[in-house]
This record gives C-alpha cells, structure tokens and sequence, in this order.
C-alpha cells in the first residue's frame, strides 16, 4: 500500500473524466461494429430484399474491457500521476530554495539537483515563481538583487549551478535575506549538506532568520558515506609526504586511497589507508623520492570528488632555481677547471641554474646562490645577499685558494685562516681522508657515504661550542666537511672544498648530486616580490575537485594576507603564471568538519533526503496507451477478418528466426573464413571474372600444395581464392595472380593493401599466361601485359630485373636453369633492389609462363593442359618452380645468406673427422 | 510466376487422380456393350467368312492354328459430348476452406466425365476450346491440359453455341446464378437444333442456406454494386425464398425442354453427384449405358 500511497496526481481534475466512462461503455456497446467484408455470387438475391434492422455492437466482452481499459489509462496519463511527488506547498508565496553548494556539497550533486528540479516542477503545478540561492555564490551576492525566476528560467539556473570550491558562506546570506520582504510567507526549501563550515552561530542565526519569514523545510542531506578532505601535507623527512586525512564522521570503517599525481595524469604513488571505527583523522607517510619530488603535482583522495581532497603543490615544492658565480667564458674554454662547471653538472638535471656574476645573481630573484670559490665580497654585495638569505635565500659557498678569512660574514662558521699562514697553506695530508658520516641534525642525514669520496685538502673551521651544531658532515679525522647555519628563513652553507677536483674527488662523484639537491630542497622557492601584488588565478579547482581553466569570476588573490582562506572568489588552486605558481589549498585552510548543529523550531520539516526518486508516469502511460491502440487495430482487423492473426504470428516468428540465424551464418561464415586463414598456411591466387581460370589456378595451387607436402616440410592447407578487392590478403605468405585482360581495374584502398602487402614481405606472383608461341610469333604486347602494366603502374615498385643465374629463387629448394610452366622460356621479373627492410627479398615476380596450368591436375591425377612445347620434363620443372616460389616467399634470402657455408661444410666434416676417431 | 505454374501443375495431377478415381468407381457399375462393331476394344475373334475384309484378318492368332481369324472390336456408338463449364470469377467462390470452390468443382466433374464417356468411346469436346472431337485417351489428355487453361472471355457464363455440332450431346456445368432468362436463350437455341442436355448446377451450401449472421457489406465477384446488410440474419429467410424460386424456376425450364436437371451440393461427396449425373447419362442415351 505503500506505493500507492505515494502515488499522486498532478493534474487531478483529468480524474473527472472517469465519470465518462459508463457513457463510453454504452456508446461502444450501442454503435454498430464495422462490417465484415465478404464476397458473394448470389449477391443480386440480396438486392430486393429489405434490410432495415442494424446489428446492435456485439462487440466481446474483453475487447469491451480492453476499450476501457485504454481510455482509462488515456484519462490517467492525463491527470499525471506522480510517484514520490514532493509535497504540495502551503501557499501561493514565492518559492525560496536555498541551495548549500559549498565544496562539500559535490558528494552527491546530482542528486540535489534532481532534488531541486522536483521542487521547481511541484513550484510550477502551482505557478508560484521561485527564488534560488546558493550559499556558495560565484560573486558576491550582495550586490545582485534576488530575482523571481519562472519554473524554465528556475531550471536553467540550476542546470547551471555547480558546487563552489568554497564553504558555504551563511553570514553572507544573513545580510542577503534582509532584503526579502517580511511580509510575505515563504515557501522555502533549505538543501542543507550538514557541514559545520565556519564554527560560529551564523547558520543557526540563518535559520532562524528563514523561519521567521516563512514555512521551512529542510532537506537533510548529510550523507551516509563520510566526506573526506587532505587536512594537512608537509615534507616530514628524506623522500617522504607526510599527509593528514579527516573526514566529517567516523561511525564506520574505510578504506580509502591516496595518490600522488604527477604531470599528465601520470600517478607516482598509491596507497591504502585505513579509517578504523570512530576515528576522524589519520595520517601517513608518502613515499615521493626526491628525484620525482619536481613532477608531483597534487595528492588526492582517491574517488573523493571535492576540493576539499585535493591538495596542489606550488614552487615550494619544485624545481629551485639555483645561481651559480662563475665567468661565462672560462666556463666555456676550459670547462674542467672552472668550479662552475662541476656544479653546473650536478644541479641542472633536477633544477633550474643560471651562471652569471655575483650582482646579477642577486638581481634575478633565485632560491640558491652558490659562490665557489669566491674570496672577497664587496661590502654592498655582503648585505644585499644577507637580506637575501634572511628572506629565505640559501647561499652556498665553497672554499678555494682564494678565500679570505678575515672576511667571515657570510660563512656559518670561522676559519682558522686568520694568520697568513692559514691562508697560504691549507693543511695536506699524505694520506687523503674520506667522509665519515652526515649529521642527524642536517638535512644531509641518510645519504650513504662512499668510501671512495677521498678529500686531499680542506679549510679548516676554528674550534667553537657551536661548531658541531653547525657541523653537517665530518671527515674521518673529526674535522667538519660541510657547515650550515640558519638566518632566520634562510641557510648559509659552507663546503670546506673546492667545487672542482682539485682538492678532492667528492665533486666527481653522484654523492656530490645528491647531497647540493637536498640543499637545494630546502629553500622555499624562488623569491621574488610577487608576493607583494594579488596573483591571478591560472588554473582552479572547481567544486568536483577537478583543476579547469579560471572562470571569470575568479578574482585575483593576494598571497601575503592573513588567514588566507578560499572563499567566494578566490578558489583553490594555482594562482600565478606558467613560469611561477602558488597554490591556494583548501583542506588545510578549513577550520572545522564536524556536523552543522542547528536547532530548527517545531514547524520546520525535517526531510531525510532518500534516494527514491520521483517518477512521473505520464510518458510510460502514453508509451502503454500508444502500443495498446496498435494492439486494437490488430485486434479489430481481425475480428473484420482482414488478417488471420495466427498466420501473422507465425510469419513474424519466421521472418525473426531467418534474421537471426542469417546473421548468425553471416558472421559466422566471414569470420570462420578469416580464421581458418590465420590458422594454417595456405596458398592463395586471386578470383578472376573468368571461372575456368579461377578452376585452374585452384587445381594447380592444390597440387602444387601437394608435392610441398610430399617433398619439403611446407604442409599448406587448401589453396584459398581470394577477392582482391574485398579479402584480407595479409595471411598468405604467396599470391598467385593470373591476368586476365578484362579485369575491372583496381580501387585506390585494393593498391593500398596490395602495397601494404608487399611492404610487409607478401609475394605476389603475377601470371600474364600469355607465353604461348602464338604470341611469341606475333610479338604484340598481349591484352594481358597491358592490363598487368596498369597495375603496376600504380604500385610503388623499384626497378624490375629479369631473374639473374644467381638469384635465391633459382636455387631456394631446387636448382632450376629454366623457370617454365605451361610455356617456357619466357623472361621472369623480380625486383632489382629489394628494399632493405624485406631483406632483399623480392616482393613481386613476374611471368607469362602460365604456372597454375602446368600444374594443375584433375581428380583422377592426371595433368589437364598439356605442357609447351613439352614432356614430363617440363612440368616436373614446373613444380619444382613452384616448390622453389613457396620457399622463396617463406624463407626469404636465407639461401642468398650461405656465405658461410664453406666454413659450415669444413666445420661439419672436422666432427665427422672427430667422432671417427 | 514459376511458383504459380508449379502450383498448377500440382492441382492438374491431384485433380486428374481424383477425378479417375471417381470415374473409375462409376465405370465398374456400367457394362459393356457385348456387341461388336467399331471400336478401340477388343471383343472377340471369329473365323474369317467370305466377304470380311481382309484386312480384319488377326494374322498372329491366325499363323497359331490353321484356321484364319478375324479380330472383331467391340461396337461403339459414334456419340458427341460437349461438355461447358462456368468459368466466370463467380465461380471461384467458397464458403468456407474445407469445401472445394465451385470451379474446382466442376473441373472435376468435366474430368470425370471426360474419363467415363472416353471408356465407353464416346467422342468428347471441350466447349470453348475450338478443338476437335476427340476420343479415348486423346480426350482424356486433352481435357486434362486444358482444364486448368482459362477458358477465352467470351464464353465464360454460357457456352459458345456456334462451336457446337448438331448431333451432339450437351453437359453444362455451371453455377446458373446468372439471369434466368440467359440460361433459357442457350437452352432454346440447342434445344431447337435438337441437341438433348444435362444442366449441372453446382451451388455452395452458402449460397443456398445463407449461414451468416451480423453486420456484412457483400461484395459481388464479378463488378456488382456491394450491399451492406445490417442484420445478415435477419434477411435470410427472404434470400432463403428468393434463391429456391430462382432454382425452381431454372429446373422448370429445363425440364420444359426435355433436358435434364441435377443440383450439385459443393459440400457433398462429388461421387454421389457423378453417379446421378451418370445415371442421367444412360437414361439419356437409351439404355446405352446400365447400372
């Protein structure tokens, strides 16, 4: 009863003609039935006698009832039952629909969409004009006045309408509603996703704000499965994300994914996570090495459509771009001394590096500066790159010959060079050191010391209580390799070396690569002062989570402000240009998840969103009625007696079962044909318009297949007929062509294949058959060469030779002097200079000698043409021809290949020699 | 067009078969002649008399005995049938599948005869084929090729009565639904050049007992106005009535002229119709033929 009960109709008063019905039962059974048709001889006794009664309807019972019946469904389809019609409203105010479109509204959008639609068509039986507005608007609402839309321009709106990346802004909309006018009633109806966007009492102010203007409805959207955003990401340690999941509610177990996106959809990792029984959050560890560190993209939630689950990584997570001091010149002609040239080698494949001097790399906005070797620093440059390194600036610097002590500004920690003696004479071993471990502290901790890193000279740091702090790698003796130290945002890193070989081996080695790139990873980005002007957007996240091209109302969005969070304008996403992106995330910027707590009075209707969805039986009504009158017309041409209804149904049946099984043969038959092709070699020749040459070629192909049977290990199936312009051609490995002069000629896509063909090592065997001593005599070009002509005349074909003595076909099985057939002695062609892809294989011979023929045999074995001009001889040649073509086509140049063969002989009889021994 | 002609190459046969057969079960009833004289069959031998003509003489029975014999056939009475069937379109009518239509019918009635009368050596011609008298199996042929030829349009519902010879017998077969007066003009004319006549008259128990019933637009077969008739039954009585006193008044003619009369139920075993049709025939010739 159910069902019924949710059955209702939009348009009751269609019910009223019911009532109709008794009249119509009537007038069916009163009206006379249409008159049967039927001849009669005797017609003109007829023709005298009077006829004045009239047959009353003696229409049957159930076709009575059958009648009815389509009038009643007529009437019904009129007064559009609805199944699930959502309710009527109250009064004939407008209709107010508040829509939550904030970003964790996309779950099931959709549906809500639906949902509202339904509420436009109830808005539109009752012809109240409705009043749409979203929560999350594109712009900002308060400047646009709230319009009265009809129930077309309602519905294009929704088409329109999509879930915003940004929560749902009720402080907003409380300024909004102000303008309503207070005396009306409302009918309004509240999407609500549930969501607690904000963490104060504005939606509940909202509330009660709609409640006071009209009747209130609330659609519960909260859904059953969990919305689930990336709550935070951080670098954690070497190679590894450390991410932060939280989801709104944790009633039940998940198991969800998480993966890193690279470039191009190209995924870098994957990984399972487990939610357990009421737990909100979790987080984890991802592996992206630092190598792929430059490709990742985004982390998201797998098969979570909101914006919510998508985390975008900017220039603090990319390629640096990394300034090195050196000159340009020395750096070009003697590469190998210039420390330039070392580092150079060791950072551009991860990053972006630029050679250049000292003021200008400071200029050009960059994330690393590296100063090899460099003494000296003029006191202006000294403070540019101080302010520099405190902006988040890392320098670099090596040591060298001429480093200057005294100047120790810029070095973590001091040398002890300050007497001249320093200066000059940096310590020397006898014995080189290597490196004996990176400090827990550094960020260089984890890569693996090579014992082979051998280290001639060094500077050497003045002993300090700070100097292990600063310490991020020692030598063996103790001594610090590489020091650090941090100004405010910022590194100074100091390698006590050279960047070139010169003191030691580290710059030559892949451990020199790897420890600048985790220096290099550690600064923050270019710096650069965009991030004092608004960036514009370049590409945003839309409410699905998916990354588009900016709409126009996305709205520049200025970096440095506080709080930074997406709103209304402002999604997230890349802001910036190609060349320079930050990313605006919206996960880590939301302050709360938890479920929206608003208390509704006691008329507000709180409706459960289901998923049941409305059904209009209109159409499937019509759809019935439309297939019942085509029922009745059947029905009353056979009660006329125009059809027998039987003989129909078994015709109908026939003509069903005929088109199938012809279909099924159909298929069958073409595909069984192609397969039995792949499946076995078969010899082929081409279908002429002549039947009796086609009869020959097939007869000479079959015995010809037959001697390869008996005499080589060629087992061929059948030979198979081929149209050359309808088969695939692409399974024999030989066609045999007889010319016929009055062929059609051939259609651009048959060239192609054939070209195709004979690309691909296909043999075509053309056959002119026109060798006979008549022609001979007359010494015409034959009908038959000139229709061969046109074709090859379209082919793409290389010079054609006459077969030379030594061609691979004169000896592929058998050694043949002669090439003949039904005639002989006529010149055979094959390719002058087979293409080097087909092995110098010829893809094409050509003939007259008319081989099918001499071949053939007919079923009591005996030859059906006699050879010219002659004897058994000729024609045991002519299969050996035939064996040496088959050959020829399935093994290629490989006799052509015994060049060896004399050594293979001698190397033969060497082990002959052996085992007689 | 094949399948047409194959179709009627298969009804010649099954027509030709049933036809023999029931002429065969009537020919047992009737006996010979036992008189010689000319004829196709053998009667007797007898021995040669001065005055036979020799060419009489049976020469292998006579090189067995000494004596010389002479075959003797059996007699045959030279007598012209002319048998017409309708073959207007209204004579394709059937009331219903189980029961022939009425042209089948009187094909088969024209086969029988033929194959009846050519056994008893009668000369036999098919009315409106312009074809010659023929006899024995040559008429059975004959008959049997053409039967299923439509007959050319101007004989269709009388038969040509010019083609007919004046010692002749007359067969009709025919529905006779047509205007009375038609049949009479026929009848008269042959009659007047003392030609003698059966009239079959083959009806379809529809046509007859007028079986239907509710609202009915009756189309003619051959071009006649339709009528509509709103109560079939209520009119059948009145048709009942006008179609007896159209048959009443056909066999009152016909019998004015001395001519026989027999109804054909279409319904009924045709056999039942020959027989009386046969009977007729020996009472007409006298006594020539005996059951």
């Amino acid at each position: 009863m159910s069902f019924l009960s949710a059955i209702s109709f939009g348009n009751p008063i269609a019910l009223w003609g019911l009532l109709s019905i008794p009249g119509i039962w009537l007038l069916l059974k009163i009206y006379p039935p249409a008159p049967k048709t039927i001849f009669f001889p005797a017609i003109k006794f007829l023709t005298n006698i009077n006829n004045d009664e009239e047959t009353a309807g003696n229409t049957p019972l159930w076709l009575l009832l059958f009648r009815i019946l389509l009038v009643i469904i007529l009437i019904l389809a009129f007064a559009q039952p609805i199944y699930n019609a959502k309710p009527n409203f109250l009064n004939n105010n407008p209709l107010l629909l508040i829509v939550d479109n904030g970003w964790s509204s996309s779950i099931n959008w959709e549906k809500r969409k639906e949902n509202l639609i339904e509420y436009v068509d109830r808005a539109e039986q009752q012809k109240i004009p409705i009043i749409i507005l979203p929560t999350a608007p594109k712009n900002n609402i308060l400047k646009e006045k709230l319009l009265l839309l009809n129930a077309s321009d309602a519905k294009s709106y929704i088409e329109l309408l999509t879930p915003n990346p940004w929560p749902s802004d009720y402080r907003l909309l409380n300024e909004k509603i102000e303008e309503l006018s207070k005396d009306k009633n409302y009918n309004i109806v509240w999407l609500w996703d549930g969501i607690d966007h904000e963490n104060d009492d504005s939606s509940q102010i909202f509330s009660k704000k709609l409640e006071s203007i009209g009747n209130l409805r609330v659609v519960d959207f909260l859904n059953s499965s969990p919305i689930k955003i990336i709550k935070k990401v951080s670098n954690s340690d070497n190679n590894n994300l450390s991410i932060e999941i939280q989801r709104n509610f944790g009633s039940l177990e998940e198991i969800i994914f998480i993966r890193a996106n690279g470039n191009n959809g190209k995924l870098l990792n994957r990984k399972q996570l487990t939610f357990k029984e009421n737990e909100r959050i979790i987080s984890t560890d991802l592996i992206i090495p630092n190598d792929l560190r430059n490709e990742l993209i985004s982390v998201s939630i797998e098969n979570v459509n909101n914006a919510g689950a998508v985390y975008l990584f900017d220039e603090k997570w990319r390629k640096r771009n990394v300034g090195i001091y050196g000159d340009k010149e020395a750096f070009r002609t003697q590469p190998l001394l210039s420390p330039a040239y070392y580092l150079d080698r060791a950072i551009n494949s991860f990053h972006k590096v630029e050679i250049s001097q000292i003021e200008d790399l400071i200029k050009s906005e960059l994330s690393v500066i590296i100063l090899p070797g460099v003494g000296t620093l003029g006191e202006d440059i000294n403070s540019k790159l101080k302010t520099w390194i405190r902006n988040g600036g890392i320098l670099i610097r090596f040591a060298g010959p001429n480093l200057e002590g005294s100047n120790t500004d810029l070095l973590p920690v001091k040398l002890r060079s300050v007497d001249s003696r320093a200066f000059g004479g940096a310590l020397s071993w006898t014995e080189p050191v290597s490196i004996k471990t990176f400090s827990k502290r550094s960020p260089l901790f984890g890569i693996k010391i090579d014992k082979d890193i051998l280290i001639k000279k060094q500077v050497i740091a003045e002993p300090s209580s700070d100097l292990i702090t600063k310490t991020w790698a020692t030598l063996e003796d103790g001594t610090p390799l590489i020091t650090g130290e941090k100004y405010d945002k910022g590194w100074n890193v100091f390698f006590h070396i050279t960047a070139n070989a010169d003191w030691s081996n580290l710059p030559l080695t892949g451990t020199f690569v790897e420890i600048l790139d985790k220096i290099i990873n550690m600064s923050m980005g270019q710096m650069d002062n965009t991030d004092i002007i608004p960036l514009h957007p370049y590409k945003l996240l839309d409410g699905f989570g998916r990354l588009v091209e900016p709409t126009s109302e996305a709205l520049p969005t200025d970096f440095n402000k506080e709080n930074l969070t997406p709103s209304s304008g402002h999604a997230p996403g890349y802001y910036g240009n190609e060349l320079f992106m930050r990313s605006l995330n919206l996960g880590n910027k939301l302050e709360s998840l938890s479920p929206q707590t608003i208390t509704f009075s006691e008329e507000t209707v709180i409706e459960r969103f289901s998923s049941k969805n409305t059904l209009n039986f209109k159409s499937y009504l019509l759809v019935t009625l439309l297939i019942l009158i085509f029922l009745d017309y059947f029905i009353s041409l056979n009660i006329r007696g125009r059809i027998n209804l039987n003989k129909l149904l078994n015709l109908s049946k026939l003509i069903i079962i005929m088109s199938i099984f012809q279909v099924a043969f159909n298929s069958n038959f073409a595909e069984a044909n192609t397969k039995a092709s792949a499946l076995q070699t078969h010899l082929a020749y081409v279908l002429t318009l002549d039947e009796e040459i086609d009869s020959t070629s097939y007869l000479g192909l079959y015995e010809l297949t037959r001697v390869l049977r008996e005499r080589t290990s060629v087992e061929a199936g059948p030979p198979i007929g081929i149209n050359i312009a309808k088969d695939d051609i692409s399974f024999y490995p030989v066609i045999y062509w007889p010319i016929l002069s009055n062929e059609n000629f051939l259609s651009d896509i048959t060239i192609k294949k054939i070209q195709d063909y004979m690309k691909n090592g296909g043999l075509i065997v053309f056959d002119t058959r026109d060798q006979s001593p008549n022609n001979i005599i007359t010494k015409k070009d034959s009908q038959e060469q000139q229709y061969l002509r046109a074709i090859l005349k379209s082919l793409d074909l290389p010079a054609l030779i006459e077969v030379p003595e030594n061609h691979v076909i004169r000896r592929s099985f058998y050694l043949l002097d002669e090439l003949p057939g039904r005639y002989t002695g006529g010149s055979v062609w094959v390719e002058a200079t087979a293409r080097n892809s087909r092995d110098g294989v010829s893809s094409i011979i050509i003939g007259g000698n008319n081989w099918a023929a001499a071949w053939a045999k007919d079923n009591t074995s005996k030859p059906i043409f006699s050879v010219i001009p002659g004897g058994e001889k000729q024609r045991e040649f002519s299969y050996r021809f035939g064996v040496n073509l088959v050959m020829y086509a399935m093994t290629g140049n490989y006799k052509a290949d015994q060049v060896h063969i004399k050594s293979i002989l001698k190397r033969l009889n060497n082990k002959d020699q052996e085992t007689s021994e | 067009m094949r399948l047409k002609a194959e179709e009627l190459s298969n009804k010649i046969p099954s027509l030709y078969v049933k036809a023999d057969r029931i002429a065969n079960t009537i020919w047992e009833g009737i006996h010979n002649r036992n008189k010689d004289g000319l004829g196709d069959n053998f009667w007797q031998f007898r021995k040669y008399e001065y005055g036979d003509p020799a060419h009489l003489i049976d020469w292998k029975k006579t090189a067995k005995s000494n004596e010389t014999f002479i075959q003797e056939k059996e007699l045959q009475t030279l007598q012209n049938f002319v048998i017409w069937r309708d073959t207007s379109k209204s004579m394709n009518f059937r009331s219903s599948e189980s029961i022939d239509t009425k042209l089948y019918r009187a094909n088969l009635f024209t086969l029988a005869l033929t194959i009846i009368l050519s056994k008893s050596g009668e000369n036999i011609v098919l009315n409106g084929l312009k074809s010659k008298l023929l006899k024995g199996g040559n008429a059975v042929n004959f008959v049997s090729n053409q039967i299923n030829e439509k007959v050319t349009d101007s004989y269709k519902s009388s038969p040509n009565v010019n083609e007919i010879k004046n010692n002749s017998d007359v067969i009709l077969i025919g529905d006779f639904l047509n205007n009375i007066i038609e049949t009479e003009k026929t009848i008269k004319e042959l009659s007047n050049r003392g030609i003698n006549g059966i009239i079959i008259q083959i009806l379809d128990p529809a046509e007859r007992f007028f079986p239907y019933k509710g609202r009915i637009n009756f189309n003619g077969l051959e071009g006649e106005q339709n009528i509509l008739i709103g109560k079939a039954e209520s009119v059948r009585n009145d048709y009942k009535k006008a179609i007896k006193i159209h048959i009443e008044k056909l066999e009152k003619l016909i019998t004015s002229y001395s001519w026989k009369y027999i109804l054909d139920n279409s319904e009924q075993d045709a056999s039942i119709s020959l027989q009386n049709i046969c009977n007729t025939l020996t009472y007409f010739n006298n006594t020539e033929f005996r059951t």
